[in-house]
């Protein structure tokens, strides 16, 4: 085996992290595109479908994301930090983006005053 | 954490109690006391995490591997503030309308038909009959 041949761990952990963005842009994909439609109508009833479709799902989907960060950073670190640098700003408002879309779905349900 | 659970502990004896004297309803103090303990449960999960995660630093190795040599050679001190402070302005805002969002539950009172399951979304146990109201 030559240097720069990869190894079989490496290209495990590759095609993990493949994998898991691939089931990550279909999965959360759907509910997040559920989230920028929901924009686009103001009729409560409507709305209501919608948190209902994708409410017992979305949490879910969005812990592929933890598996490809947790995957990067444990497997290739080198790779993790060249990324997490430049990019610092932009992950922390993607975290913020996602912790105030996840305490809306359960505020949403406390609001009497409806929102259509 | 340890605290709020005794105190939580003292609150369901004390209400016990009162029950088996049959004053529960007329102890108004008592009542009081149940009401204002409601953040108890957050405050001693709050205390659990601070106990076991502050000065917490899982990647460094005693002797061998010093804090000085884990630091992150490209994060800049200002990004750092700026994620530290955002990350507090966000859970002060959570939670403010947290807070707000239970004093209302507590306010309107109990529901009859919010005890049984029947409205609850699967995985979600917080969001009950309340969410059928619109």
């Amino acid at each position: 085996m030559t240097a720069l041949e990869p190894s079989s761990l490496a290209l495990f952990w590759a095609g993990v992290i493949a994998v898991a963005i691939v089931v990550y842009a279909t999965l959360d994909g759907f509910d997040l595109g559920v989230g920028a439609l929901f924009g686009t109508t103001r009729q409560a009833q409507l709305r209501s479908q919608m948190i209902a479709a994708i409410s017992p799902f979305w949490d879910g989907n969005e812990t592929w994301l933890v598996v490809i960060g947790a995957s990067l950073y444990a497997a290739f670190p080198v790779a993790y930090a060249v990324f997490m640098a430049p990019f610092y700003l932009p992950v922390l408002l993607l975290l913020l983006g996602l912790i105030f879309r996840g305490v809306a779905f359960e505020f949403r349900i406390t609001t009497s005053r409806s929102l259509g | 954490m340890v605290g709020m659970g005794l105190i939580m502990l003292a609150i369901s004896w004390l209400g016990n109690i009162l029950r088996w004297r049959g004053t529960l309803e007329k102890a108004c103090w008592f009542l009081w006391c149940a009401l204002l303990s409601f953040p108890s449960g957050f405050v001693a999960v709050l205390a659990g995490w601070f106990t076991a995660e502050v000065g917490r630093q899982p990647w460094v190795v005693y002797g061998l591997l010093r804090t000085k040599d884990t630091v992150t050679p490209s994060l800049k001190t200002g990004d750092v503030i700026t994620s530290l402070l955002a990350y507090i302005i966000d859970y002060a805002v959570i939670y403010a309308f947290g807070l707000y969002y239970i004093y209302r539950l507590l306010k309107e009172g109990l529901e009859e038909d919010s005890v049984g399951a029947g409205g609850a979304t699967p995985g979600r146990p917080l969001a009950t009959e309340t969410g059928n109201r619109e």
